[in-house]
């Protein structure tokens, strides 16, 4: 594990090369001014994923190698002296007023308590990434791990999200050439607290000064924006382009001029980038766009349609070579969802169906058992569980104080208020709206944007973090809510109590995790200890398996988080491709014969969530176990895990 | 100039019972209150 000291300078690194390239590129496509907290994260908004391309280029020719990824960022680093060196400037500026605020300010509590918030979230991302991080050791530091590995960008046939756009990987694949998962989750956290400043920009652009600082602090203390800070996820780059999508898109509804349709069709594209879950954002703004077009016909500002076009063109080009890269490898441009239209390579109809129904299980509700589920007459299918019209109707509530529904279940109930919940803020301020007479013309169109949006959230899937870039884009209006209120009597009370008590609840639940961190973080314990403590049973597992001779692979069921596993690996679960067909297979040597044939050697399997209950994990097992009784997989327990070894001389080489 | 004072100070008036001021401020510290409420049982 490289020591935290080269893990923050590769960020800084990777952080000072984004923004001086970012720079460069902000002086060549736009002159017009800005404050310089804007040009500031815009530059940053475009040189991150500058870097970030230049890495998919290597990693597509196969030049994913350290000196490569070096020499890039050298290369940044000149181009971005020669061009963009004053934002340098800017950043010095940037931090004179932050510096202003905290002394000077009216809010300066608020600027206060995002600082400290802003100081948790980085202490938190300086300790590798352990028991909060599913999905950082699962996906996104695990596939940047294996690229860097390959020296390429290749397909991770296990692995289905391997096929999603990765331009956050590809920075976590810089952060870990040098300085392991602690420089992927700072940059991360960059993202993190670029959303927040995205925020403020926008309350402060469209909803009045006074609501910027507000705003900022409504979505910094949703716990799910603390949890998302301190990982290694994609959800907080996602949410700061969006918000940077609807600042602009505003923009350009009050003053239709090509740059700022540019700007926002810069910023959707660049959130497809991310997440393919920025393009439902990417239709409701176009179609958003063309609705306002046809309602100003024929009037002074109108709404040009060439520009709305421009806008839709930059988005589909910044975003296209993820969704052509996946759709020349798998066959699908949005693999692995719409199989029913595209289908898609190692996929299947019945993976599909398993994967959808995992979709619309999350929610205040429960699905039947899948097979009866899919054999319920299709209205009565689109209304079951979390989409019975009166859990529908009451999501808003349910959302806000059952939030462990909106999860999935291995959260438990405690972290789903800690980590995944949007807090009560939202509920609290923004009914308040309905009480108001005068409203903002942002919030006539942001409520309208995010309608639709809430509705595609409810019927696909509901889970809390998927909807966090409309939370950022219901911040400021919430914060304009509260700050109409404060002028009031009780008003001011009750708004003073609840951000009091809310910011408390969200500072606790950032640095409670901390506490376990401590040590680590004070040099009192090494990575090794810590992560034994954060990964019970499955970090010894993998550092055993690690320390096997050969080059021979390991498959391993129930467990996806296999980051720090340095071998060959697979997911092996039935449900996540077809590498291995098991129901052709009928005995334990039908298995082990395909695992030889695969390069695997080794099985590692979580108990506690395989085989359960499905069948398909039960004949698994049952091979599994029959290979073990005839002495041809050797068991060693680990607590809850298993890592079974092949017996005789190890396999072909891995594949 | 000076500032002329005035001789008779003006009489409080009683600010009229702003519904939606005390229904706001009921409505935001009901929503916060349940929220702490179904974490500390999340807890135990």
């Amino acid at each position: 594990m490289p020591t935290t000291a080269l893990a923050c300078a590769t960020f800084l690194w990777i952080a000072l090369t984004a923004l001086l390239l970012g720079g460069a590129l902000l002086r060549l496509v736009n002159r017009q001014t800005l404050a310089a907290p804007a040009r500031l994260m815009l530059s940053l908004a475009l040189g991150l994923p500058l870097i970030a391309y230049a890495v998919l280029a290597l990693g597509l020719t196969g030049y994913l190698q350290r000196p490569w990824l070096a020499g890039l960022l050298l290369a940044g680093d000149v181009i971005g002296l020669l061009l963009g060196a004053y934002v340098l400037g800017d950043l010095l500026a940037g931090l004179r007023r932050m510096a202003g605020a905290l002394r000077r300010s009216p809010q300066r509590l608020l600027w206060w308590l995002l600082m400290v918030w802003g100081l948790l979230v980085v202490l938190r991302a300086l300790a590798p990434a352990g028991a909060a991080d599913w999905d950082g050791l699962a996906e996104h530091l695990a596939m940047a791990k294996v690229w860097l590995q390959h020296s390429a960008v290749v397909p991770l046939w296990y692995e289905h999200h391997s096929q999603f756009p990765a331009t956050v990987q590809m920075l976590y694949v810089l952060g870990l050439a040098w300085g392991g998962p602690v420089a992927a989750q700072l940059v991360n956290a960059l993202f993190g607290f670029l959303a927040v400043g995205a925020v403020g920009w926008l309350a402060r652009r469209h909803y009045g000064r006074a609501s910027a600082a507000p705003a900022m602090v409504i979505f910094a203390t949703m716990p799910l924006v603390g949890w998302l800070s301190a990982v290694a996820y994609v959800d907080m780059a996602a949410t700061f382009y969006l918000t940077l999508s609807l600042i602009f898109f505003l923009k350009w509804l009050h003053r239709p001029q090509l740059a700022a349709a540019l700007w926002c069709g810069a910023a959707l594209g660049l959130g497809a980038a991310v997440k393919m879950q920025a393009l439902p954002y990417l239709g409701v703004l176009a179609v958003g766009g063309l609705y306002v077009h046809w309602r100003r016909r024929g009037q002074s500002p109108g709404l040009p349609l060439r520009q709305l076009v421009a806008l839709v063109a930059l988005a589909a080009t910044i975003a296209s070579p993820w969704y052509i890269k996946s759709w020349i490898l798998t066959g699908n441009p949005v693999y692995p969802f719409a199989y029913g239209v595209f289908g898609g390579k190692e996929w299947s109809a019945e993976q599909a169906q398993t994967y959808a129904y995992q979709q619309k299980s999350w929610g205040w509700g429960t699905l039947p058992p899948q097979e009866e589920f899919w054999s319920l007459p299709p209205l009565q299918r689109a209304l079951a569980g979390p989409r019975r019209p009166d859990h529908l109707l009451l999501a808003p509530v349910g959302l806000t104080f059952l939030p462990a529904r909106y999860v999935d279940p291995g959260f438990g109930e405690a972290a789903g208020f800690l980590m995944a919940s949007p807090g009560p803020l939202f509920l609290a301020f923004l009914p308040l709206l309905l009480l108001i007479r005068r409203r903002p013309g942002a919030w006539r169109v942001t409520g309208w944007a995010v309608l639709p949006l809430w509705l595609w959230w409810l019927l696909t899937a509901q889970y809390s973090r998927y909807f966090l870039p409309a939370f950022a884009w219901l911040a400021p209006p919430a914060a304009y809510a509260a700050g109409e209120f404060l002028r009031r009597r009780w008003g001011r009370l009750a708004v003073n109590v609840a951000l009091a008590g809310v910011a408390l609840f969200a500072l606790g639940a950032v640095a409670l995790p901390l506490t376990g961190a401590l040590p680590y973080l004070l040099g009192q314990q090494t990575a090794a200890a810590y992560l034994e403590e954060q990964l019970p049973n499955l970090y010894p597992a993998l550092v055993y398996l690690n320390q096997q001779p050969g080059a021979d692979g390991v498959i391993s069921y129930g467990e996806p988080r296999l980051f720090y596993l340095d071998k060959p690996y697979m997911w092996g679960d039935p449900n996540y491709h077809r590498l291995l067909l098991y129901d052709r297979m009928n005995s334990g040597d039908d298995l082990l014969e395909a695992y030889r044939g695969l390069g695997l050697r080794y099985v590692l399997i979580n108990h506690r969530f395989f085989p359960g209950a499905a069948p398909a994990n039960e004949h698994i097992m049952a091979l599994l176990n029959e290979a073990v009784a005839q002495g041809k997989l050797q068991s060693r327990p680990w607590g809850a895990y298993e890592v079974l070894t092949m017996t005789g001389s190890p396999t072909a080489t891995a594949k | 100039m000076k500032k002329q004072r005035t001789h008779v100070a003006p009489a409080p008036v009683a600010p009229a019972l702003d519904w939606r001021d005390l229904l706001a401020a009921a409505w935001v510290l009901l929503v916060v209150a349940i929220f702490l409420r179904q974490f500390l049982a999340a807890l135990s």
